[in-house]
Parts: structure tokens; C-alpha cells; sequence
């Protein structure tokens, strides 16, 4: 059920304390170290929380939240810079759903329950679907027993990531999360959905989740700014009582709550299924350039010691312009938003 | 994008819509603070009184006084809007500066003399604070108030004073003690603008147009009962009545409106090629601009519902200054831009939007200096939300 302003703030509390508990900071640099490997202990907690349940209606158990509510977990999860997918799997189960999947397919809802990942391609927007297809570019977190969503403009296919299929690797930018390009054979498509909107469907409600994510990515960079601008000492003073600093984090403050109210907007426009298009282009416009915007001056403010590999620093800066250039770059929402508002192509 | 009235709201909202209905004045409204004809101001004051007396502004004043004694800051919003919807003009001036100063602060005579002239739209009233050399440092200011005999005697200038050419009374800040420390000098007074020795000369601004006044005050004598509280306590009155203001939120020009009105313009130049840029690079830019209209608006909205419920934040309202100053300006340059060359033919020779643009253009940059510059709402960001160190204030240690 929806929830309440109040229980969203103590949900947004469980979910902040759950992520500083069981994915610190520090065990960042593990990734630095070991590469961006799937996180098995992080899922499993998740999974035990019933997080990943989160899109899943009431009567089939799961927890039954609008996206209003989900996206405060997505927020957190982008705070913590988790590597889990867990981002795409309240999404993807958000739409299958929708489009009663779950019910048809129980299979499919026991593998999530017993806590298969859900995915899907993040290179795609709406303008670049076409024939239903064997492959699917730049995956996140494909992995054996993984539902991985294809979108085309007929609709989705719901694949089965198995041996069957063909997953390689992709080196992104990103380094705490992994990317693959997968191809397969029609014999992994355990459902389709034959309707184009559910493509649409799926990419409204990841860029909403994905805006919200980087939203909690830029946060995060920012409380760890506006912290140091405090302690670190330049010609006797904080460098956070100097002019050009304050400025700057005002600015950061200011971008961040333009985000939150595109975030939250675009949320409940899909939950109230009004002005859906232009919403969701106005939280990638603002969101995902508020983001990339946000943690750059955060490095910026940190001088020489964010430029460090040591300092976790880049790694947010990595994740908000990762996240900011998939699923459609804010140019790409830009443009759409005007072609929403004037119901045809304009210029 | 529209918040979500409950009953008692939309019956509130469908009454003043019949209101309007049943007794729309033939004035136009003005935007931002232009200030009505000289021959308009007997009809705009009834237009104003009528307002109050139907619960429709002032509701939140005391029940003695006329008032509910229930502020409704989603009751505001809703005037606001639907004022601005049906094109009648709202009430301006600083009557609700002066009448938060007084229900605060006044004397019994004061409220009881003032306080129903202001409710029935009496007299127009302006904000005497600003001076050429106090603006954002305000209590810099430098007009002196001498008690001589029964009169305080006000020797000074003021600037910006919008409607001061139009007003019969002024909520003045002036200097009573050189002394103390800057703040702590200063004091509250209501002048009579019609008093012998004032001034009011129009000052003509970046658009060409005079909407604020000078003014000039020669030894100008006023009653001894005057002062609003007691000597030195003007800072305290004005940081209380601007606190009030500040609550009033900004949405005389419409961003979003704009961002339309933009986009109605790339759309019809293809037809008559009166906006020789197009292309994808337009409408990527007009959609930047469209989405920050959108996040303007959405910000407003969360500040109303915030002021609603008593959960505002300390800088809410300088976040959404800030936010909607600069999408404004940045709206109004990219309409210019749009025109290219011919952008900067303005007046009725321009063929677009018979120069709306080019004054708009401008015009938007008053809104990023009035009411507090962006660069002290950054400071205010920094230091009260953000709690980073104060800056410097030597003076007022003196």
C-alpha cells in the first residue's frame, strides 16, 4: 500500500541506516581492489529485507508500493553507491507487474522471491527501439539467473540470462557496476508483452528510478563536501567560510532540491498517470544534469585530495555521469519534453 | 502540475470565482510591481477593498480586526492563482507590510486608526527602506529621525520605492540614534506622503520606464506617535513584516507560461519566419528551459504545502527566489536570442511578441536583485541551512 508522508520519512530512515550498516563507504574500495563482482551478502540482506519485493503487489505478497515510495529507496541506494541491482529489479518488477506477468508467469515471481535480479539494457531510449531483437547493450548486473527486459516496439520480451546465452563484458566507466552486451536465442524468452507501451513503460519508470538513484549519488558527494569544507584549513581559515565556497555549495544545495522536487514529481505524475512524459523528461533534464553537476564541484572543492584514486570521491563522480548519459542523455529529454509539450516534432 | 484542493478549498476557490465573475473591474493587471494609472486608483482601491471585505485577502488577521485569525497559506496560493487566471489585478503596495508591523508592534491608536484603512483600501502605501547607499546592507541606511519638540524631523533619501509616487502613507525606516550600533539605531515610522518637504521624483529604470520613485525628504516634520514601537526597534518590526512578505511567494510572472509562450513562438516561426533559429539545438535548449519552468513551479508548490503543514525549512524561500529569478531571466535572454539579428528591434516594430522579449529581457533582471540580491540569498543558504560561517560583519561589533 502507499504509503504516508510520515511512513515514507521512517522508511527513508530504515533505508539509510540499513545502507551505512551493511554497505559502507569503505567497502567501496573493495571494488578499486577486486574489480566490480556481484555482491552476493548485499543482495541477500536486500532480498531478505524484502526490497527487492517492493513493486510487487499486495495480493501476490510483495510489498506494493507506488513509485513515490520507491524511489526513496532508490535515493538511498544511490547514497550508498550500492553495486546491487537493485535499482533495476523494483523497476523491472514494477512493470512486469503492471502488465501482470507475475501472475501469468508465478514461475518468475518465485525466482525474484527467492531472489533472482531483474534487468534490462540502459543504452535504450524510445526513439532508438526497433524490430524485436536477440540482443540487448549495456546491460547492468547480468548474471546467470537473471530476467533480463528487452524493449523493442513491440513490446518486451522477458529473457531468462541462463548458459544459453552469450554475456561479454563491457569496461565502463562506472566501476561498481558491471556492464555486458548479452545475445540469445528465442529459447530464453520466458514471456513477452506485445504491446509497445510496455517498452515505454519500462524506460518512464527506469528513468525515474535512475534519476532518483543519482539524486542519492549527488547527496551523498555533497554531505561529504559540505563536511570537509568545514574541517579543511587554507590561510588560517575553513575553507567553507570563504565567499567562493559558500557560493558554490549554495548552488550545490540549490540543484540538489530542484532534483528532489523533479524526482518526486515524475514519481507521483506516474503513479497518478498524468503528464507522465513531461515529467519524467523534466527529472532527467534537471536530475541527471544536477547530478553530474553536484559531484564534479565536489571534487572541485575537495582539490587535490579528491583527484586521488584513494579518495571514494571519483567513484560518485563515475556512477552520476554513467547514470546521467544512459537512458536517454538530458539533450535527449530535452528535446522530447518540447516534442511532448507540442505533440509533434518541433524546429 | 496542480495542487490538490480539498472541498473547503475549491468552495473557497469557486466563490471568489463567482466574486471576480459578478464584479470584474475594467483595469487591467500589471505585472510584478508596476504601479496602476493615476486615473485608475479610485477603482483599483474599491476593486482592493472589496477583496479584503470578502474574506478573500486579510483573512488571517485577527478576528478583532476583521480577520479569521486562521492563516491559510494554500487560501493565498489560491488567490494568487486564480487573480492571475482571470487577468484582474491583485492588491499591491506594502498594506501588508504595514499591517504586520502594526498588528505586531503598533499602538492601540495606530491599529485602531490604521488598521480599517487598510482593510477598506483607504490609502495606498509604499515601503520607504532602501536607500543609494544601503541595499543589501540595509541597516546601513542613513535617514535621520530627530525628535524635536512634539515631531520627529526626517532629513534623507530613500530609493526604489515602488508606488511612492501614488501613495498617501510610507512605512519609513530612519535613524534615530547615531550612537549604537548600526542595527540598533534604527527605528519604525508611518509618514503622511502628502507632508510638506517630501519629494517624490520617478527614477527611470534599465527599461525605460519609470515603476520606482526617489524621495526626498527636507526636514520633514511628522507626529511624535508616529514610531511604530519604541526608538531602536525598527530592525526587529522589519525583520518580523518582511518575514510575513517573504511567505508570499513569487508567482506574478508564471515561468511555466513563458516556457509555453516560447515554445508557441519557435512553433509559429516555421510558419512565418519571423525566428530565424531553428533546429535541434532550439528546441534542446527551449526543453532545459522548460524543465527548470517545471521545477520552478513544482518548488512553489512543495514551499506552499510546507507553509500549510509548518514544516518550512529556514531557506526554502531563498531557494525558490533564486531558482525562479534566474530561469526567468534565462527564459526571457533566450527569447531575445531566438530572434537573431532582428532581436534587437523592440517596441511595436519588432515583428514578435510586439517586443515583449526584448523589454522582458531587461525587466527580469530586477528580479534577481530586489527583495534581497541572489548573492545574499546564497549567503543565507550557506549560513542557515547549510551552517557554514557567517561572513564578516565588522560594523556591527562598532
Amino acid at each position: 500500500m502507499p504509503m504516508d508522508l510520515e511512513e515514507r520519512d521512517e522508511f527513508r530512515a530504515v533505508c539509510r541506516d540499513f545502507f551505512a550498516k551493511r554497505a559502507p563507504v569503505d567497502r567501496l574500495r573493495r571494488y578499486l581492489v577486486e574489480g566490480s563482482d556481484f555482491d552476493d551478502d548485499l543482495w541477500s540482506a536486500l532480498v531478505e529485507q524484502g526490497w527487492a519485493l517492493l513493486a510487487v503487489p499486495e495480493n501476490l505478497d510483495g510489498g506494493g508500493g507506488g513509485l513515490a515510495d520507491l524511489v526513496v529507496v532508490a535515493e538511498e541506494a544511490g547514497r550508498a553507491l550500492q553495486g546491487a541491482p537493485l535499482v533495476t529489479t523494483i523497476a523491472g518488477t514494477f512493470v512486469l507487474a503492471r502488465y501482470g506477468v507475475l501472475e501469468s508467469h508465478p514461475e518468475v515471481l518465485e525466482s525474484i522471491v527467492a531472489g533472482a535480479t531483474v534487468t534490462y539494457p540502459m543504452g535504450f531510449d524510445p526513439t532508438s527501439l526497433g524490430e524485436r531483437t536477440n540482443s540487448a547493450h549495456l546491460v547492468a548486473d547480468a548474471r546467470p539467473g537473471s530476467y533480463l527486459l528487452v524493449p523493442s516496439d513491440s513490446g518486451l520480451d522477458l529473457v531468462l540470462v541462463d548458459a544459453m546465452t552469450k554475456t561479454s563484458a563491457v569496461e565502463t566507466m562506472d566501476l561498481v557496476r558491471s556492464f555486458s552486451d548479452v545475445g540469445f536465442d528465442s529459447s530464453v524468452v520466458v514471456a513477452s508483452i506485445d504491446d509497445r507501451q510496455a517498452a515505454i513503460d519500462l524506460f518512464t519508470t527506469a528513468v525515474v528510478m535512475q534519476a532518483a538513484e543519482s539524486l542519492g549519488v549527488a547527496r551523498a558527494a555533497f554531505d561529504m563536501t559540505l563536511a570537509y569544507s568545514k574541517e579543511r584549513k587554507q590561510f588560517d581559515r575553513t575553507i567553507g567560510s570563504f565567499q567562493a565556497i559558500k557560493h558554490r555549495l549554495a548552488d550545490m544545495y540549490i540543484e540538489l532540491q530542484c532534483a528532489t522536487a523533479a524526482v518526486a514529481g515524475a514519481a507521483e505524475s506516474i503513479d497518478n498517470g498524468s503528464e507522465v512524459l513531461e515529467s519524467i523528461h523534466t527529472a532527467k533534464s534537471v536530475g541527471g544534469r544536477a547530478a553530474s553537476w553536484v559531484t564534479s564541484q565536489a571534487q572541485q572543492v575537495h582539490g587535490g585530495i579528491g583527484f586521488t584514486w584513494e579518495h571514494v570521491l571519483h567513484l560518485y563522480i563515475r556512477r552520476a555521469k554513467a547514470n546521467e548519459l544512459l537512458l536517454g542523455s538530458p539533450a535527449w529529454h530535452e528535446r522530447a519534453l518540447v516534442e511532448a509539450l507540442a505533440g509533434e516534432p518541433v524546429s | 502540475m496542480q495542487l490538490q484542493l480539498d472541498d473547503s478549498l475549491v468552495s473557497f476557490r469557486d466563490g471568489l470565482r463567482s466574486y471576480i465573475g459578478h464584479n470584474r473591474p475594467s483595469i487591467p493587471r500589471l505585472p510584478g510591481s508596476r504601479s496602476p494609472q493615476p486615473e485608475d486608483m479610485a477603482e483599483f482601491k474599491a476593486w482592493c477593498a472589496g477583496l479584503f471585505d470578502n474574506g478573500f485577502v486579510g483573512f488571517d488577521w485577527p478576528e478583532e480586526w476583521g480577520g479569521t485569525g486562521v492563516p491559510d497559506p494554500l487560501k493565498d496560493y489560491v488567490v494568487d492563482l486564480e487573480l492571475a487566471d482571470a487577468g484582474v489585478p491583485r492588491p499591491v503596495g506594502a498594506f501588508n507590510l504595514i499591517a504586520r508591523a502594526l498588528l505586531e508592534f503598533g499602538a492601540d491608536e495606530q491599529k485602531a486608526f490604521y488598521l480599517p484603512r487598510i482593510r477598506s483600501f483607504t490609502d495606498m502605501w509604499c515601503q520607504l527602506f532602501s536607500e543609494p547607499d544601503a541595499g543589501s546592507d540595509l541597516a546601513a541606511l542613513r535617514t535621520r529621525a530627530e525628535l524635536v519638540g512634539d515631531e520627529w524631523v526626517i532629513t534623507g533619501q530613500k530609493v526604489w520605492t515602488t508606488h511612492g509616487h501614488l501613495s498617501d502613507f510610507g512605512f519609513l525606516l530612519a535613524r534615530t540614534d547615531q550612537t549604537v550600533s548600526k542595527h540598533a539605531g534604527i527605528s519604525a515610522f508611518i509618514i503622511d506622503m502628502h507632508s510638506p518637504g517630501i519629494d517624490v521624483r520617478p527614477l527611470r529604470e534599465v527599461t525605460g520606464a519609470t515603476d520606482f520613485n526617489e524621495v526626498f525628504f527636507d526636514s520633514v516634520r511628522i507626529p511624535r506617535d508616529n514610531i511604530i514601537g519604541s526608538p531602536g526597534q525598527g530592525w526587529e518590526i522589519t525583520r518580523s513584516a518582511l518575514a510575513h512578505e517573504r511567505a508570499l511567494s513569487l508567482r506574478e510572472d508564471s515561468v511555466v507560461d513563458s516556457a509555453a509562450r516560447l515554445l508557441e513562438l519557435v512553433q509559429r516561426s516555421r510558419a512565418d519566419g519571423t525566428v530565424p533559429l531553428s533546429g535541434d539545438d532550439v528546441s534542446r535548449r527551449l526543453g532545459e528551459l522548460t524543465a527548470r519552468a517545471r521545477v520552478t513551479d513544482l518548488l512553489g508548490m512543495e514551499g506552499v504545502l510546507r507553509a500549510a503543514t509548518g514544516t518550512s525549512g529556514p531557506v526554502d524561500a531563498a531557494i525558490v527566489k533564486v531558482v525562479f529569478s534566474e530561469t526567468n531571466l534565462a527564459l526571457a535572454t533566450f527569447g531575445v536570442e531566438l530572434q537573431g539579428a532582428d532581436g534587437i528591434i523592440a517596441g511595436p516594430a519588432s515583428r514578435v511578441d510586439d517586443g515583449h522579449w526584448q523589454e522582458a529581457y531587461l525587466w527580469a533582471r530586477g528580479f534577481t536583485i530586489s527583495a534581497g540580491s541572489n548573492e545574499i540569498m546564497r549567503n543565507l543558504i550557506a549560513e542557515n541551512g547549510l551552517g557554514l560561517p557567517r561572513e564578516p560583519r565588522p560594523e556591527r561589533s562598532k
